[in-house]
């Protein structure tokens, strides 16, 4: 795992030194050195986490004669087949690494290669034979990638801090991008919540050529029409799933040069990840899990449970609400997002301990949920369906009582207020109605916005209106799962949750449900499957129900959650509240209401940050991150290394010492 | 087409039953689960305990709905 940027500069030489000090941005995403190469039009940088192929896998790397040049974060799984495959066609290569893979096969098979990946990336690829630039993302958007204008030039990178670097991008939020995340809880690619600073969304590429940059998509969710489903027997479809778990698993695991752990949550897919690399390598497996001072969010029964289990060397990490609030501010910095919930910074935590273990590789469960339907958000949608065929059926509102027996202040404890919530906007043709509930009440927060911060859009009528035309004949779980694919897991769920606060320390985070023969393979299942009455990720639950104990398999589902407002207040607030919520930030900042923030604080410090409601924890944590967000990225409060990490690998094409045909051993190494 | 539809049903109705809820409510859960596998809406009668609350009635109900097996 790595960080990239780089320039397209097609009017002047590229700044190498510009160039560099956008690695030095990107230092934490590859501390084990960096590379730049350049040349008339195109400088890439890279910072190195060295995971395969230790000591030759130098970046940027490129082909025989030096006419196509990569810089690469990620992994590419299938590689070692890829590499057969393109030996057979004649090409050599000099390292055994992914990347080089890339190379040749962008030669070979142009664009195409991409649908051939199976892996998590996010990469330029510099095709001097044709003077085009291309930016591509995998499918899922594990990995990052950001771009912006720059005059005539285009500057790309893993994180939007190195692009701030040049002092010639301009900083601001985006209405449009705030009232994204004020709805879907996450931006939309290409959009972020940066002015004029756009992500190529997952499964897409950008093509950059004669100052122009086009966007094409080489893969999108999709699945079959409802009732249509290729994959009917209930059986098969068990075993097939075992199988493919098993083996995207086995590769995340062993395709590596350094020692790989594992994440234990306490759930299934967690479980069912470290069981498969515990019953099918003979390695020896070192876990972690994250547990929580307050009962109310730990789940560490289960986790030690499953432990012992495995046999394996377990470590754990103990969260209190004070740890978070005082790790919040680099939370946010890595984040670069707008957050609603402070569940962030217990992963950041968590991903400390794991560089601290000496470990820079975990495999962890994130994209179940989503490709396995294990949402409470699906069941909701299921249970508002079969509601919205008859509304006024007593016996059909009574479903709302399957619901979260797991949760405290369950709806089900309220059945007035439940029977409101689910009940409403019960239009059984809206292709968004599973998600309604949430997007409405996550609007609400819009009402803390300034005049100048809104924008005038319908962002949730947007999304809607770019669904796939085919998704009309999709069962309406297939819609929920487009729909969350969409938004929250490239935007949250991988991004703010996943990829930065692993990266934060360093740390590459390995995700064998968004393998992409998992993932086309449950595409594929009939959604009665996925979630057999309101049993939710039930064909995951059959296939594993051996490996796993049975306390595992039949708990219910408890959403991964930390205190909120309570981190900031129960204890005392940390010193940075005070500073970026006084009334000078929130109006140097523009996008609150002062009022509305300072009522806010009142009350939260008034109780401690305990008895809030779901809402105004929402709000609070917004405007903690928002005002932070403001503060270090926008208005420059927070300074990026300037300097990459040693040693720097330097191949600059315009300097007359360098040859004209480049191999490996031809870098200049600045220690 | 019943026999397939009963077929379907007969293997992957087996976690329907078994929860702690009264029988009403389970009822409940195999309408939901019924009305996704058969795509029809049932009528409310048969929304309780007697038709759907354990497997006994639910396979009467399908031979209603299907004809028997």
């Amino acid at each position: 795992m790595c960080g990239v940027c780089g320039v397209y500069s097609p009017a002047e030489r590229p700044d190498g030194g510009l160039v560099t000090r956008m690695m030095g941005a990107l230092s934490h995403r590859g501390p084990d050195g960096s590379g730049l190469f350049r040349d008339e039009r195109v400088a890439l940088g890279h910072t190195r986490l060295a995971i395969i192929d230790t000591a030759h896998g130098v970046q940027p790397m490129c082909n025989e004669d030096g006419r196509v040049w990569v810089t690469f974060n990620g992994e590419i799984f299938n590689y070692v087949e890829l590499a057969a495959q393109l030996r057979d066609r004649g090409h050599t290569f000099r390292t055994h690494s992914d990347t080089e893979v890339i190379v040749h096969a962008w030669e070979e098979w142009g664009p195409g290669c991409f649908e051939r990946f199976n892996g998590q990336w996010a990469l330029a690829i510099w095709d001097r034979r044709t003077d085009r630039l291309v930016l591509s993302r995998d499918r899922f958007g594990v990995r990052p990638l950001y771009y912006t204008r720059a005059g005539r030039r285009l500057l790309f990178a893993s994180e939007v801090k190195a692009l701030y670097v040049d002092p010639a991008v301009s900083r601001a939020l985006d209405p449009v991008g705030l009232d994204q995340v004020l709805t879907f809880w996450s931006v939309v690619a290409p959009r972020t919540v940066f002015a004029g600073v756009s992500q190529v969304p997952p499964g897409s590429y950008v093509v950059v050529e004669q100052g122009t940059e086009t966007l094409h998509s080489y893969w999108e969710p999709t699945f079959p029409a409802a009732g249509a489903e290729p994959q009917q027997d209930l059986a098969t479809n068990v075993e097939e799933l075992r199988e493919q778990v098993v083996e995207a698993t086995r590769l995340r695991f062993l395709r590596s040069d350094v020692p790989v752990g594992a994440y234990l949550s306490g759930g299934i897919d967690s479980a069912v990840t470290a069981s498969a690399i515990a019953a099918y390598t003979d390695a020896e497996l070192h876990t972690f899990s994250l547990r929580f001072a307050d009962d109310e969010f730990d789940e560490g029964g289960f986790q030690g449970l499953m432990a012992k289990r495995l046999g394996t060397v377990h470590r754990d990490i103990v969260v209190t609400e004070r740890d978070i609030a005082d790790v919040f501010p680099d939370v946010v910095w890595h984040a670069e997002n707008p957050l609603l919930r402070t569940a962030p910074a217990p992963m950041f935590l968590l991903s400390r301990l794991v560089r601290d273990s000496g470990f820079k590789v975990v495999v962890t469960g994130e994209g179940s949920d989503e490709v396995l339907a294990g949402y409470d958000i699906f069941r909701e949608a299921k249970v508002r369906a079969f509601w919205a065929r008859d509304p006024e059926s007593p016996s059909r509102a009574r479903a709302v009582e399957l619901l979260y027996p797991w949760m405290r202040r369950s709806p089900n404890q309220a059945p007035a207020f439940a029977k409101s919530f689910f009940g409403r906007n019960l239009d059984p043709g809206d292709p968004a109605l599973s998600h309604r509930p949430r997007w409405d009440s996550t609007a609400t927060l819009k009402s803390m916005l300034t005049p100048g911060a809104r924008a005038e859009v319908s962002s949730a009528d947007d999304l809607v209106a770019g669904m796939p035309a085919a998704s009309a004949s999709w069962d309406p779980l297939a819609r929920a799962q487009w729909l969350e694919m969409t938004t929250l897991l490239p935007g949250y769920i991988l991004a703010s949750q996943g990829d930065r606060m692993l990266m934060g320390n360093s740390v590459e985070g390995r995700f064998p449900f968004l393998d992409r023969n998992v993932a086309a393979l449950a595409s594929r299942f009939p959604a009665r499957q996925k979630i057999l009455g309101l049993d939710e990720k039930h064909l995951l639950k059959r296939a594993f129900e051996d490996l796993l104990p049975r306390e595992i398999v039949d708990r219910p589902k408890q959403p991964y959650r930390a205190p909120d407002a309570a981190s900031f207040f129960a204890g005392g607030s940390p010193d940075w509240l005070d500073d970026v919520t006084s009334p000078g930030a929130v109006v140097d900042a523009g996008v609150f209401s002062p009022v509305i923030v300072d009522r806010l604080l009142d009350k939260c410090r008034r109780n401690g940050g305990r008895g809030i409601s779901n809402t105004d924890n929402m709000r609070l944590v917004a405007i903690l991150s928002v005002q932070l967000l403001h503060r270090q990225l926008v208005a420059g409060g927070r300074t990026a290394l300037a300097e990459p990490p040693a040693p720097v690998a330097v191949f600059d094409s315009l300097d007359p010492t360098t040859p004209d045909v480049p191999s490996i051993d031809h870098y200049e190494v600045r220690t | 087409m019943s026999h397939d539809l009963r077929h379907r049903v007969g293997d992957e109705n087996i976690a329907l039953f078994g929860g702690d809820e009264d029988a009403d409510l389970t009822a409940v859960r195999v309408a939901i689960y019924l009305e996704d596998a058969l795509a029809i809406t049932l009528p409310p009668r048969l929304l309780d305990a007697a038709h759907l609350g354990t497997p006994e009635a639910l396979a009467t109900t399908l031979d209603g709905l299907l004809g028997p097996a």
